[in-house]
């Protein structure tokens, strides 16, 4: 093994191996820290190559812009000696699990100069010199969140659940409840404020930004909800809300459409700043998936039911709350019966969306079940149910009408995409990227997924799971404000499309259902 | 009776020319075109409808079948109106369905839409998005024996309710049933707005309408 030279600015030489990974060298002496774990997603371990040879940017260095000389140093592998120069003021680390967007124009929503002086549309407000912003991601069932200084560093970040699975898990059970008891709306209000006052205190945030669901943000800022409970399912406003509490200063991201809200705003500006040729596929697979589909000048944009079937859905699902295997694979037959391998989290009571679909992928490659979905062989039957064993002795399965429900779900994200291709006439083959945003799917394996027409059958080098999208996004509008006073020009270029209403959907869903590739 | 059990089986199997040969070559041979409907086809249906409900056959297949039904149907019909069949006139309801108000969700309405059709009734199906205006006007011009709703969100389900109030207040509602479904609906919340019926798929509907219209099978 041949070693080779690191000099790190101008007095310093480390000692290192061709290949090694320049940030796991530099991060064991102490120089930089490794905020992501060098999944390469928050790029905060850049560093300059001044000389010498490195490994070609990977996909993550390509979106994020780091392809010259700067490069993130947990991407860049040593090809030889090499000259390097660290970039001052890193911040302190923090372990951070987001995808860190920097937009390529600066004009931040706190102008230093003016101390610390928010202008938000007629009102002047001071929010202080050294003001910690909130950053706020309300979904569903977690709230995702980040303190960041005015310039952006990410002090924190951390989620929590939402207090609200007694109204029900998903939505429009919550909005149904709401819609039929003011005291649930008045509940429900009061119990976000109170989760979101808790963790603006603890650290000392005025300004919050935040992105939810249509439905979640509805609640959030006590909006009427009467327009999201039916067709054609409008939100009570589509402009930036602001609201403020005392001294707290609450500012909600635009809501598109009824099931396309401030969370799906944000996911679309974290993607503008993104290096990323058009047209692009932006796939956030959630309990509701949005799907956007961006040309030059045009944003195609619609949204799907269809997470619940993944975990919540299955005889043995599991969410990442409950933990359970996360990762599975056929690692042989015996006695003609699949023989799984997987691995877990916490105890293997139960599977996890992601899981599911590599079990499915893997059952159809064996041939186990159908391109229909129907489970022909190495099942048992159960009071008539054909179910396979993922773990006979932990009874973990999945069974012939799981496979029909994970079907459905497919077939909602798989006909969403079709439709958003067919109205953009864009070709699959046109993609130039493809971009799978949402937590879930960051464990997803992308290949699985594409055998199924989970997501289409692309260059597996032009997909990137980006993981929350949400949380960059709200960053990318506090960096530029333009994305807060200017969102009415990127509404007006959203051409919303209502599946349900489109010409020819149901043979298309149906078609959708075959667990055939995209 | 080689050519009823080989209707069915071909059936069940979704293998369309053995089905309408073999119902032709029933015919031929003298069985009753009624019988041809009871004791063939409607097995073989009530079969892919089990088929159905533990996953064996999806959504495709169900599909598939009520559309060799419906064909095999043409072939037997002007027989049926002949035999002036007991069967026929019991058995056949006339059905107003749609989706309420404020939903647009097609695809389980028309999935059911297609197996009451294929069980032999006669279904007029309102669309999506139907305002009680539009149910209440269908019933006066059908004289339907069961009007069928179908909502997939919580929120829309209610609307359900505003229908049957005023079919009620219309005096419509007599001798009328009424059945629900779809995924924000379940049999407690059926019973709760004062529908008399409700089906958690488009198999159970079938099952649903047969019993509410008194039919059963021998």
């Amino acid at each position: 093994m041949s070693e080779v030279k690191v000099s790190v600015g101008e007095r310093l030489v480390l000692t290192a191996r061709i290949g090694d990974n320049l940030g796991v060298v530099l991060a064991r002496h102490n120089l930089i820290s490794l905020p992501c774990g060098g999944q390469g997603i928050c790029g905060l371990c850049r560093v300059k190559i001044r000389e010498g040879p490195v490994t070609p940017p990977t996909k993550y260095e390509r979106l994020l812009g780091y392809t010259g000389s700067l490069r993130l140093a947990c991407q860049t592998g040593i090809l030889g000696d090499l000259r390097v120069e660290l970039l001052p003021g890193l911040p302190k680390p923090v372990r951070l699990n987001t995808l860190l967007v920097n937009p390529r124009k600066i004009n931040p929503l706190i102008g230093t100069q003016d101390r610390g002086v928010l202008e938000l549309f007629d009102r002047k407000i001071d929010v202080g010199v050294d003001a910690r912003v909130l950053l706020l991601d309300l979904g569903t069932t977690k709230i995702a969140y980040q303190v960041v200084s005015p310039r952006g560093d990410v002090l924190f970040e951390d989620s929590v659940f939402t207090p609200l699975s007694d109204f029900g898990l998903d939505i429009i059970s919550r909005l149904a409840r709401a819609l039929e008891d003011k005291r649930v709306k008045d509940e429900i209000y009061s119990r976000l404020r109170s989760v979101v006052y808790e963790i603006s205190n603890n650290h000392s945030t005025n300004l919050i930004l935040v992105g939810g669901n249509s439905v979640m943000e509805s609640f959030f800022f006590n909006l009427d909800l009467k327009g999201l409970a039916e067709y054609p399912f409008r939100p009570a406003t589509n402009d930036v809300v602001v609201d403020r509490v005392g001294d707290k200063l609450f500012i909600g991201m635009p809501m598109i459409a009824g099931f396309l809200g401030g969370d799906a705003y944000a996911d679309l500006i974290a993607s503008f700043q993104l290096n990323i040729d058009k047209p692009y596929l932006l796939i956030d697979i959630g309990t509701n998936t949005e799907i956007f589909l961006v040309k030059d000048g045009e944003v195609y944009a619609t949204s799907t039911p269809s997470g619940p079937a993944f975990e919540t859905g299955i005889s043995r699902g599991s969410t990442v709350f409950q933990g359970g295997i996360f990762r599975a694979r056929i690692a042989g037959v015996k006695d003609e019966k699949p023989v799984f391998q997987y691995s877990y989290l916490g105890a293997p009571t139960g599977i996890l969306g992601p899981a599911m679909i590599s079990i499915l992928a893997d059952l159809r490659r064996g041939g186990f079940i159908d391109e229909g979905g129907r489970i022909v062989r190495g099942y048992k039957t159960l009071n008539g149910l054909k179910i396979l064993y993922i773990d006979e002795s932990r009874d973990l399965y999945i069974s012939q009408v799981d496979v029909r429900n994970i079907q459905k779900a497919i077939a909602a994200v798989k006909s969403g995409v079709r439709i958003l291709l067919r109205e953009a006439g864009v070709s699959k083959n046109a993609l130039k990227g493809l971009i799978i945003g949402g937590n879930f799917g960051v464990n997803l394996d992308i290949e699985d997924a594409m055998s199924l027409g989970l997501i289409p059958s692309v260059e597996k080098d032009i997909v990137v799971a980006a993981g929350n999208l949400v949380l960059p996004g709200l960053r990318v509008a506090l960096l530029n404000r333009d994305y807060l006073f200017n969102y009415k020009a990127i509404l007006e270029k959203i051409k919303t499309i209502d599946l349900p209403k489109m010409p020819g959907y149901m043979d298309l869903w149906v078609d959708s259902l075959h667990l055939t590739p995209l | 009776m080689l050519a009823l059990e080989k209707a069915r089986i071909c059936l069940v199997n979704l293998e369309r020319n053995c089905v309408l040969e073999s119902v032709k070559s029933a015919l031929e041979s003298g069985v009753p075109a009624s019988e041809i409907v009871l004791g063939s086809l409607s097995k073989a249906m009530e079969e892919i409808g089990r088929l159905y409900e533990n996953g064996d056959y999806f959504i495709a297949e169900l599909i598939e079948a009520a559309s060799i039904f419906k064909e095999a149907m043409r072939i037997l019909e002007p027989r049926l109106k002949e035999e002036a069949s007991r069967l026929k006139t019991a058995r056949r309801a006339r059905i107003v369905i749609g989706t309420v108000k404020g939903d647009v969700h097609d695809i389980g309405k028309t999935l059911v839409a297609i197996m009451l059709q294929a069980a032999g009734h006669e279904v007029i199906d309102l669309g999506v998005d139907v305002p009680a205006e539009k149910f209440v006007e269908a019933v006066e011009k059908y004289h339907p024996d069961i009007v069928g709703m179908s909502a997939l969100l919580t929120t829309t389900a209610r609307y359900m309710k505003t229908v049957i109030d005023e079919l009620e207040r219309r005096g419509l509602r007599r001798s009328l049933k009424i059945i629900i479904g779809g995924a924000a609906t379940t049999s407690e919340f059926a019973r709760e707005i004062g529908a008399d019926g409700w089906a958690p798929n488009a198999i159970e509907a079938v099952k649903l309408v047969d019993s509410l219209m008194g039919i059963r099978d021998e």
